[in-house]
């Protein structure tokens, strides 16, 4: 027997293939892995039954027989998986309190249908590129039909579309500058909508039929905010700060206008407490600034003219803006950290602040960017300097002349320049770790959903850039076509890449 | 060997992709990683796959793109441990060279990769090129190599 033939029968009668219905059940699984458990607050839980499903919570102070509500994620996440079914069509099946024909078959190109008419919406600017569906469910609507429920995620973010009764509501996560989310007249009753603030789910704004802004963070008491005689047309949001901080503008409107539904007070859950936001300034627009960790205890708020009330954060003296970061992945030796950049910038200050983060969170600098401007205001140009945080220890990153990627040992690798001029602008992590480990292509999509800033005016770079005993391979040996990242040497020239 | 659907996507079919795709995501991923973890990150790139068919229905090569997705996961789950290329588990006990396997573990993982898929299934060296997204010249190499090293190791001329 040749050692062909040894090798064939080798490795043929150890090989044992996958199946198809096998990627599908595996496809859930990780689905309901990503989905947070916990309920949104108990006295809210209470009234309306809150689930909390891929950071998206529906409510509805309806009385308990018309709750749109059904199951439990932690449960019962998704139906099982009909394997008499095609391959392709996942079978969700609503939970065993709902009617049984609530039954829909979801196909890949029914949510590519949907992702086509999310993005297409009126109801707001979209990140309209790469979604890709990570999760869907269906529901039960007041009215007994089935809601669709789908996540959808791209690079950057992730979008939430629910359909109900040919209604389209989409909501993106994390939130952006500028992104608003219209509820329209037929969602008055409609579940509430939910945005997760932070990496872990622990905080969240939510509006919950026009009239009311709760804000919550795990750790602290729920705060709901309620603007007397006024409803809650939308919110957008208008700033985000570090990571667990934005400032949520809640556009509001007489009620009585036309087109709107005067409403009921809405239910108040007990042991909740109710903050009038007539106290911030004349009804109409109104600014939240929902500053979880620090600020809510204090209290402080900014209005629409950016005035701050309450604490604010003394950047002259190069205290660190608010950073609650949690650990992405769990590296394999405590070598491997990974540094990231997370731009943010404090509010009434033109400079920017960006954390460098270690891989476990731990701030270990940060780079401080001001723009440099002519005697009208206008920007001319961009500086960068970095500070070492006290405590980083054995991290030297001192006097680097602006962001750039650099090894852990301060050595700078590629510039900012180079960088864009490697790929055109593309902002992307590179690097590489020990025997090729790619620890940092996984924290891509996280640091540049939070870092939510990509303005080329201003210079404001988010990109993560870790080196560890790089593993370099000669120029021209892969193919990047497929990658999403890539790796780049000393000179700027692509060397690698993965998808 | 490889599948024209598998390669082009031509077939906007999950369901046919995945059944050209498989076997050879199957192979070469087992062959870089080991039978068990190979296996599963077969699985996980076939997910992905799914995740995203929109987008890698449209790749040039979908089946390299997943491997590449394969190979990133299988080299997370890795670290630094040695890829076990014991037999599998819950494999059929057979009676094989006994020194074939610790002799595969001892090649470098390109040469494994092109030494299973070159030499034990027959793939061109296109297709092993196209599929492990590096050139023919090197699968050429890497096959001669890891040929040799294994004849040495195991003691057969041919």
């Amino acid at each position: 027997m040749t050692v062909e033939e040894l090798l064939h029968d080798y490795v043929e009668a150890n090989l044992r293939h996958v199946d198809i219905d096998e990627v599908t059940a595996l496809w859930l699984a990780n689905a309901d892995e990503r989905r947070p458990r916990w309920r949104l607050v108990a006295g809210v839980a209470a009234t309306a039954t809150v689930v909390a499903g891929a950071g998206v919570a529906w409510a509805l102070s309806s009385p308990p027989d018309e709750r749109t509500i059904v199951g439990d994620t932690a449960a019962s996440p998704v139906g099982p998986v009909d394997t008499a079914a095609s391959p392709m069509t996942t079978v969700v099946t609503v939970p065993p309190s709902a009617p049984p024909e609530a039954t829909v078959p979801i196909t890949p190109q029914r949510f590519g249908e949907l992702v086509e008419r999310a993005i297409t919406t009126e109801d707001g600017p979209l990140q309209t590129s790469g979604f890709a569906l990570q999760e869907s469910d269906v529901r039960q609507a007041s009215d007994g039909s089935p809601s669709l429920f789908a996540a959808f995620a791209n690079d950057r973010g992730r979008l939430f579309v629910q359909v109900v009764d040919g209604t389209l509501d989409v909501a993106t996560y994390p939130p952006y500058p500028g992104d608003t989310v219209l509820l329209d007249s037929q969602a008055w009753q409609s579940p509430v909508w939910v945005w997760p603030v932070d990496s872990q789910y622990n905080t969240v704004a939510v509006v919950a039929d026009r009239r009311t802004v709760l804000v919550r963070s795990e750790a602290l008491d729920p705060e709901i905010g309620l603007i007397d005689d006024h409803a809650i047309a939308g919110v957008v949001v208008t700033q985000l700060i570090g990571i667990a901080n934005v400032v949520v503008k809640a556009m509001t409107m007489e009620l009585g206008e036309e087109g709107t539904t005067p409403a009921t007070d809405p239910p108040v859950p007990d042991g909740t407490t109710l903050v009038p936001l007539t106290e911030l300034d004349a009804p109409g627009d109104r600014t939240l600034l929902t500053d979880m960790d620090q600020a809510l205890a204090d209290g402080p708020l900014v209005d629409a003219a950016g005035r701050t009330y309450g604490r604010t954060h003394d950047v002259d003296n190069n205290e660190l803006p608010p950073v609650d970061f949690q650990p992405i992945l769990a590296p394999d030796d405590p070598r491997d950290v990974i540094i990231g950049f997370v731009g943010s910038r404090l509010p009434g200050d033109s400079s920017a602040i960006t954390p460098v983060l270690g891989f476990g969170g731990d701030v270990i600098g940060w780079f401080r960017q001001r723009d440099v401007t002519d005697a009208h205001g206008t920007r001319l140009w961009s500086e960068s300097e970095f500070t070492q945080a006290p405590a980083s220890g054995d991290v030297a990153l001192a006097d680097l002349p602006e962001m750039a990627a650099f090894d852990l040992d301060g050595d700078q690798v590629l510039t900012r320049a180079e960088l864009r001029a490697s790929v055109g602008g593309m902002r992307r992590v590179i690097g590489n770790g020990v025997q090729g480990n790619v620890y940092a292509t996984d924290l891509v999509p996280f640091l540049e959903s939070m870092a939510g800033v990509d303005d080329p005016t201003t210079g404001a770079v988010s990109v993560v850039v870790p080196f560890f005993d790089l593993a370099l391979q000669p120029a021209g040996t892969i193919d990047l076509g497929a990658a999403d990242t890539v790796l780049f040497d000393e000179a700027g020239q692509p060397i690698g890449g993965w998808g | 060997m490889i599948d024209g659907e598998a390669r082009t996507g031509q077939d906007t079919t999950f369901e046919a992709f995945f059944r050209a795709a498989e076997p050879l995501l199957s192979r070469a991923l087992a062959a870089g990683f080991g039978f068990d973890l190979g296996r599963d990150a077969t699985a996980e790139a076939l997910g992905h796959a799914w995740r995203r068919w929109d987008r890698v229905a449209g790749m040039e090569n979908p089946t390299g793109y997943l491997y590449r997705v394969g190979e990133n996961w299988a080299r997370r789950q890795l670290g630094r441990r040695t890829p076990s290329f014991a037999e599998a588990t819950g494999a059929e006990p057979a009676a094989f060279e006994p020194a074939l396997g610790p002799a595969l573990a001892a090649l470098p993982v390109r040469q494994r990769q092109a030494v299973v898929l070159v030499a034990g299934y027959g793939l061109t060296h296109r297709e092993a090129a196209d599929l492990l997204g590096i050139a023919r010249s090197s699968i050429q190499n890497h096959v001669e190599r890891g040929m040799a090293q294994l004849r040495r190791t195991i003691g057969v001329d041919r």
